[in-house]
């Protein structure tokens, strides 16, 4: 069972309109997915997608992001283990490199936004190019690895 | 870590060593055979970095048994491994160049440019420890999105490509490139190819450095005339195409460095996807027909095709891929070499 809960708090008025920003929940439905063998939720819970959808849609996921807000330059170190500790604790993502690029992801992507609002001064522009090259790669990297996982035969072996 | 932690995890990646061990010199003899196998074991113990692919490389001829090895790591390498390694190899000017090169790139943003780095090893029968490397830069920044079936949103030019291996070479090989070959680079890069890698062969005398490059079967012949390739490219062209007869891409390696020479290698299958298990067959068949393969050797090529995968003692999954690289000397198919990779799967654990 998947419900939308609104924040009015987060609505923006867009020149396009009114946007409202929502998060996904999730709880037990009705009829419970079949499970496979061993147990889906006890699989899913440790992993990149799970990690994924937990950023992107939820509420929790979206409070966890706002409350690691790089720095405007430098390494931002105490964030970046911060955030390390979280993907390890909670959704057991040991490899380093994939915690750096997801970490390096979303400080590419919050530099940006701020590149874009201080634009159209000229340190500004290059500063948004730059972030974007580097979301770009990171996120490339993140969907490489889950196309790979995907294209495993551990991926059919759960049909 | 307990082995309950890393039941549902998404695992780092393994040990070279960890990689190979995990499968089994039944699976791989005679292309890899045991007395080979366990001296590779025993070599690649001194490289402790993570690897998300540990490879052989195996001579496919009757009696031939030499095996060499080539790694591919990923940033992240781990600051303490990495400084052991600085520490140990300290003594050889080739490795301490090569391993700060590998430090600068995993804490920097040189993973822009250079996604991941292939560290190889020639490896000789009475190999006494592991040789200073010759390292495989891959130089395709669009690397993931060509692989996700994206186009590049940002392409280097031929202009950022020759700037890079021009650093590069003076980082690994301690000299300025050479005009000339920053010269024969330029007409590599300028002819609408895709550029993958450059490889600095520190381990190599006289110091090497070679371009790969990708490109459709059909314009070998015309990319080799253009780039000023001895021999004859019709002919070298017309050769690959009977171990290739369908369409699709080959990867050239071409040594550019100390001079543009045969003899010419040929890297075929190198995307899996682009490849059915019919083409595997029958240039495996072709292979062995030229008396380039040992059949035995092509038996077990085809057997892991079909069965391709295997686990880590901790669980971890692995599976194996391979393709093959034929060295034309002028037009002559003289020696075929299979790239047998063990790569670390990137799932959580069963």
């Amino acid at each position: 069972m998947t419900n939308i809960s609104y924040d009015p708090s987060k609505r923006e008025k867009l020149p396009t309109g009114e946007r409202k920003i929502g998060y996904l929940t999730i709880g037990d439905g009705q009829a419970p997915v079949k499970e496979p063998n061993p147990p889906l939720e006890a699989r899913d819970r440790k992993s990149l997608l799970n990690l994924l959808f937990w950023l992107v849609n939820t509420r929790e996921g979206n409070d966890f992001l706002e409350a690691h807000v790089p720095p405007s330059t430098g390494s931002g170190t105490a964030i970046r283990e911060s955030m390390r500790t979280e993907f390890i604790n909670k959704f057991g993502i040991l490899n380093v490199t994939l915690q750096d690029a997801l970490i390096d992801g979303h400080f590419a992507a919050t530099r940006w936004i701020q590149a874009n609002k201080d634009m159209p001064s000229a340190s500004a522009a290059t500063a948004r190019e730059e972030n974007e090259r580097v979301y770009q790669q990171k996120m490339s990297f993140v969907m490489w690895w889950l196309w790979e996982d995907a294209m495993g035969h551990d991926f059919s072996m759960l049909w | 870590m307990t082995m309950q932690a890393h039941a549902l995890s998404v695992p780092p990646f393994p040990l070279a060593g960890d990689l190979l061990a995990a499968c089994d010199v039944h699976e791989l003899a005679p292309l890899v055979d045991r007395s080979t196998r366990e001296r590779i074991l025993q070599l690649v113990g001194a490289f402790t970095l993570p690897v998300q692919t540990a490879c052989y490389e195996c001579r496919l001829g009757s009696g031939d048994s030499r095996v060499d090895l080539a790694l591919c790591v990923f940033p992240g390498l781990g600051t303490s491994a990495l400084a052991q390694l600085r520490r140990d190899y300290d003594h050889d000017p080739a490795w301490r160049r090569s391993l700060a090169f590998l430090q600068e790139w995993t804490t920097s943003q040189a993973f822009l440019q250079v996604p991941f780095v292939w560290v190889a090893f020639d490896l000789e029968e009475l190999q006494a420890s592991l040789p200073p490397p010759c390292l495989g830069l891959c130089v395709d920044a669009s690397f993931f999105e060509r692989r996700l079936g994206l186009s590049p949103s940002t392409q280097a030019t031929t202009a950022d490509l020759l700037r890079l291996a021009e650093r590069y070479f003076e980082r690994l090989h301690d000299q300025t490139m050479p005009e000339d070959a920053v010269a024969r680079l330029e007409r590599c890069l300028d002819q609408g190819v895709e550029v993958k890698h450059y490889s600095y062969m520190l381990g190599r005398q006289p110091p090497t450095f070679k371009v790969d490059v990708r490109l459709p079967v059909g314009r070998v012949a015309d990319y080799l005339g253009k780039v000023g390739f001895p021999g004859h490219p019709e002919r070298i062209q017309q050769r690959i195409r009977q171990f290739m007869p369908w369409e699709g891409h080959v990867q050239l390696n071409l040594v550019l460095h100390p001079e543009l020479r045969g003899p010419l290698e040929v890297e075929f299958m190198t995307l899996a996807s682009e490849v059915s298990e019919t083409h595997r067959s029958g240039f495996l068949a072709h292979l062995v027909e030229q008396q380039l393969c040992d059949p035995e050797k092509a038996a077990v090529l085809t057997r892991s095709t079909r069965n391709c995968r295997g686990n880590l003692p901790n669980g971890q999954r692995y599976e194996r891929g391979w393709y093959v690289k034929v060295r034309f000397e002028d037009d002559q198919p003289v020696e075929a070499k299979a790239y047998v990779g063990l790569l670390a799967r990137l799932s959580h654990l069963l």
